[in-house]
């Protein structure tokens, strides 16, 4: 095919697409009705792709959500005789009422009150009260068992030194609930205080 | 019984020091970064117990949403905007979204 050819259609085509520029959008009204408007975003408000860099431009012009002092609500709450918040005494006394679940309907884990005492061979001066009671009033009886517990008193070789490594009552106490070296006699129930 | 006499020296000892460093905060857990590629440089994420223990009981989370042992749990923004981890609550309904005035709640 020659040259000329392609020029004429070049040609045609640009005309073409300078008519069809002009006259589509009337005509796709026409046929499509009005153009869609966008959507307003419904929902959450969305975080943009973090940019290390562009942190000043990100933060203007927006107003803070409201903050409550959880700070202030925990130097409320009662304190052990270690200077740690008493977390069972506030529960009891109704100064905190953690929810159940995320759902409003949601129920409480069973509550059982049984006591387990855990004597050591070679200590019975240091005999262990173990309450099930405030345990089971916010854990669920497969936090601890048998992930971390035997269901049978006596069925596992705790020690202190296991318990200050992290290991049996030390994976929640130390990181988590009171500090075993601040309060041997809240576990050690025959000790002085 | 000789055991039992070095665990009562420690205790003298324990109550002669300075009432033990349980600070108010115990339970606040920092976060490690999982993922390399992104704000490496950006403050790593605080988890405080204390703010939820008093709304929630710990079988909400525990084992449902996080592992009992810090770092168990790849945790990241994305997770988080996909509604996952601290997403579950942190969606703008439960509690405060991952918006761009919210960050310095949790990266201090
Ligand atoms: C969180 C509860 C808890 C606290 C707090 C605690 N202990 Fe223990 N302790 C235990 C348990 C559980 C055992 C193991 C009991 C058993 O099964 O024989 C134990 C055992 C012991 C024993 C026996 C020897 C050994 O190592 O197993 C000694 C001695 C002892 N504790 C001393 C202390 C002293 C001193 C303190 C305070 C610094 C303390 N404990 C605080 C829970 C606790
Ligand atoms: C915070 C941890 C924890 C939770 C939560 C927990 N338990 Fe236990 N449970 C223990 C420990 C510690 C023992 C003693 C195990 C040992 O000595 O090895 C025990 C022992 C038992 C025993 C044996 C008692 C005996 O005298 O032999 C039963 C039964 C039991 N638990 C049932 C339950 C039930 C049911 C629940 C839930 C309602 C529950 N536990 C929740 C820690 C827990
Ligand atoms: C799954 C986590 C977990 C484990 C495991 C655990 N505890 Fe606790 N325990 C708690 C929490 C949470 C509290 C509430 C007090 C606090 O946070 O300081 C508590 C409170 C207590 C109390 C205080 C009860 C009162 O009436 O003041 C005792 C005593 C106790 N634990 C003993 C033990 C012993 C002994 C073990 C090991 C055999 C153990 N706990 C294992 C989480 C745990
Ligand atoms: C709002 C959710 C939430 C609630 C409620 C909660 N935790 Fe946690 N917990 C976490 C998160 C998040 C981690 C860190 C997990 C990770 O790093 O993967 C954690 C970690 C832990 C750890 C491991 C700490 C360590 O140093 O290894 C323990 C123990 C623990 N929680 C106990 C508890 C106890 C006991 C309660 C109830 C008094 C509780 N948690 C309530 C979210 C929660
Ligand atoms: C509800 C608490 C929370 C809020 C609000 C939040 N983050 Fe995070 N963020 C986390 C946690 C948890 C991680 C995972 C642990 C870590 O890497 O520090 C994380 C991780 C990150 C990372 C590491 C890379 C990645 O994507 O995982 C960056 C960057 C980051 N966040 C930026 C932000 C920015 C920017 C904002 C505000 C728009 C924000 N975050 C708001 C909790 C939060
Ligand atoms: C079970 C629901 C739930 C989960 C899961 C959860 N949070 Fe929260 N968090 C809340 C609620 C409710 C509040 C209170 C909201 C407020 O203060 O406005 C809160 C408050 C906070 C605060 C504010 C403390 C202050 O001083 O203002 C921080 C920080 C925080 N969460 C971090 C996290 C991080 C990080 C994670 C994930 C590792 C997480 N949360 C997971 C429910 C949750």
């Amino acid at each position: 095919m020659s040259v000329r050819f392609w020029r004429v259609r070049a040609l045609a085509m640009l005309l073409a697409l300078f008519v069809g520029g002009c006259t589509a959008p009337p005509l796709l009204t026409a046929v499509l009705g009005p153009p869609l408007k966008p959507l307003p975003v419904a929902g959450r408000l969305r975080r943009p792709v973090y940019k290390p860099y562009h942190e000043e431009t990100m933060t203007y012009n927006l107003v803070p959500p409201p903050k409550a002092d959880w700070h202030a609500k925990l130097k409320a709450l009662p304190l052990t005789a270690a200077g740690g918040t008493d977390w069972v005494k506030a529960l009891n006394e109704n100064l905190i009422k953690p929810k159940p679940g995320l759902d409003a309907k949601a129920e409480d884990e069973p509550v059982m009150d049984l006591d387990v005492v855990l004597t050591p061979k070679d200590a019975p001066d240091f005999k262990v009260t173990y309450p099930h009671k405030p345990h089971t009033q916010i854990l669920s009886c497969d936090n601890c068992h048998t992930g971390i517990f035997q269901m049978q008193a006596g069925a596992d070789p705790i020690t202190m030194e296991k318990i200050f490594a992290g290991e049996y009552c030390g994976r929640c106490h130390g990181p988590v609930a009171f500090d075993p070296a601040s309060a041997c006699p809240r576990c050690h129930t025959a000790m002085p205080q | 019984m000789r055991q039992a006499a070095l665990w009562l020296a420690l205790l003298v000892l324990a109550t002669l020091l300075p009432a033990a460093q349980v600070s108010a905060e115990q339970g606040d857990i920092v976060f490690t970064r999982s993922s390399k590629e992104e704000g490496a440089d950006y403050p790593p994420a605080t988890f405080p117990h204390y703010v939820h223990r008093m709304q929630f009981k710990c079988y909400v989370c525990h084992d449902a949403i996080f592992k009992m042992k810090a770092g168990a749990d790849k945790v990241s923004m994305d997770a988080i905007d996909k509604g996952k981890f601290c997403g579950t609550c942190h969606n703008a309904t439960i509690a405060f979204g991952p918006t761009f005035e919210s960050c310095q709640r949790c990266h201090k």
